[in-house]
C-alpha cells in the first residue's frame, strides 16, 4: 500500500478509475429523487435534462485536463531524477576528490 | 533528491483525492437541479472553483514575483513559475468550461462580454508570461523581466473580477469572493459550491507543489550539467575540485 502511494502516477490511475464510473453514473441518474426533477420540470415546462451532453463535456474535458498535467509533470519529474542519478555518478567517478560537485540533493 | 511522494504528501494526496469523489456526489447526488437551467447548470460547482483559482494563482504568481525582484531569491522565481504554468492550465480549463456552458444557455460558444474579454486578456497575458519564460535565454535579466509581466498581468484581475459590476454584461453576477452577492442559490447549492472551491484548491495546491519540485529539480539539473562541461573542458593541468569547478561557474548564469 505504502510502495502504491510513493507513485503520484498510480494514485492519479486509481482516482481516474474511480472518477469516470463515477461520474458516469451520476449522470445517469443525476438531479436527487427522478420524480421532484420530474415534478419541476412539469412545474416549468422545461426538460431539465437537456444539454447533459453539454454537461458531459464540461467534466470530462476538465478532468482530463487535470490528470495529463499530473500525469506529464510526473513523468518529467522522474526523467530528471534519473538524469541527476547518472550525473552524480559519474561526477563521483570522474573527480579524483570524490566530490559530486555543486548541485544539490 | 526530490523523488518519490514523502508519507505527508501522500496524505495531502488521499485526502484531496476523497474530497474531490466526495464533492462529485454533492453536485451529482446532493444538490437539487436548477429550475430554469436544469442539469447543465452543475457546471457552475466545477467553472467557479476553476475561476476562483485562476484569480488565486495570478495573485501568487504577482506576489512571488515581487518577491523575487526585492530578494532575488530563486525560489521565489520557482514559485512563480509553478503557480504560473499550474494557474495557465486551470485558466484554460475555465474558458473551455465556460464556453462549452455558454452554448446551450447563450447560444453561443463566446461572446465579446466585458468579463469574457478582461479574462481572455489575462490568460494571454500569462501565456505570454510562460513564453518568456521558455524562449528567453535563461539567466536573471529573463526572470526579471517575466516577474515585471506577471506583475503587469495581476492589474487586469480587478477587471475581471468586477466586470460584471462595472459594465453591462452577460455574465452572472459574482458568486465568491469580497464582493459576492446573494446569488440566489438554495442552501444546498451554496454549500456544495463551497465544498467543491475547497477540493479544487487543494488540488491545486497539490499540483503547485509538484510543479514546484520539478522546477527544483530542473535547477539542480542544470547546475549538475554544468559541473559536467567544466569537468570535461578543465585545462589538462588544473585538478579537478569542486572548489575549481564552483569557481568557473557564471555567477549570472541560469539552468
Amino acid at each position: 500500500m505504502l510502495a502504491v502511494l510513493k507513485r503520484p502516477s498510480s494514485i492519479v490511475l486509481a482516482l481516474l478509475v474511480l472518477l469516470v464510473p463515477a461520474g458516469a453514473v451520476a449522470l445517469a441518474s443525476a438531479g436527487g429523487p427522478p420524480e421532484v426533477a420530474a415534478e419541476i420540470a412539469a412545474q416549468e415546462n422545461t426538460n431539465t435534462e437537456a444539454n447533459l451532453d453539454f454537461l458531459f463535456a464540461i467534466y470530462m474535458i476538465t478532468w482530463a485536463g487535470f490528470f495529463a498535467y499530473i500525469f506529464v509533470v510526473s513523468r518529467r519529474q522522474r526523467t530528471m531524477e534519473r538524469e541527476i542519478k547518472d550525473l552524480r555518478q559519474l561526477l563521483t567517478e570522474q573527480m579524483p576528490s570524490g566530490q559530486p560537485g555543486t548541485g544539490k540533493g | 533528491m526530490v523523488g518519490a511522494v514523502g508519507p505527508k504528501r501522500a496524505v495531502w494526496l488521499v485526502i484531496t483525492a476523497g474530497l474531490v469523489l466526495f464533492t462529485m456526489w454533492m453536485i451529482f447526488e446532493w444538490a437539487p437541479t436548477e429550475r430554469n437551467l436544469g442539469e447543465i447548470q452543475r457546471a457552475l460547482y466545477i467553472h467557479v472553483p476553476l475561476a476562483w483559482i485562476s484569480m488565486v494563482a495570478v495573485f501568487i504568481v504577482a506576489s512571488a514575483s515581487v518577491m523575487y525582484l526585492i530578494t532575488g531569491k530563486r525560489k521565489w522565481d520557482s514559485v512563480a513559475l509553478a503557480t504560473a504554468e499550474t494557474g495557465v492550465l486551470v485558466g484554460t480549463l475555465m474558458l473551455v468550461t465556460g464556453a462549452i456552458w455558454a452554448k446551450p444557455i447563450w447560444n453561443v460558444w463566446w461572446t465579446w462580454d466585458a468579463k469574457l474579454t478582461t479574462t481572455a486578456i489575462l490568460w494571454f497575458l500569462y501565456v505570454a508570461y510562460l513564453m518568456l519564460r521558455a524562449f528567453a535565454p535563461p539567466g536573471n535579466q529573463a526572470y526579471r523581466m517575466a516577474a515585471v509581466v506577471a506583475i503587469l498581468g495581476a492589474i487586469d484581475v480587478p477587471l475581471v473580477y468586477y466586470a460584471a459590476d462595472l459594465w453591462r454584461t452577460a455574465h452572472p453576477e459574482l458568486l465568491i469572493g469580497p464582493a459576492a452577492e446573494s446569488s440566489g442559490l438554495s442552501s444546498e447549492m451554496s454549500i456544495t459550491l463551497l465544498v467543491s472551491v475547497v477540493a479544487f484548491t487543494s488540488l491545486y495546491a497539490y499540483m503547485v507543489v509538484d510543479r514546484y519540485r520539478v522546477r527544483q529539480s530542473e535547477n539542480e539539473l542544470g547546475e549538475l550539467k554544468r559541473d559536467v562541461r567544466n569537468l570535461l573542458y578543465r585545462p589538462a593541468a588544473e585538478p579537478a575540485t569542486a572548489a575549481t569547478m564552483r569557481g568557473a561557474v557564471p555567477a549570472a548564469s541560469g539552468d
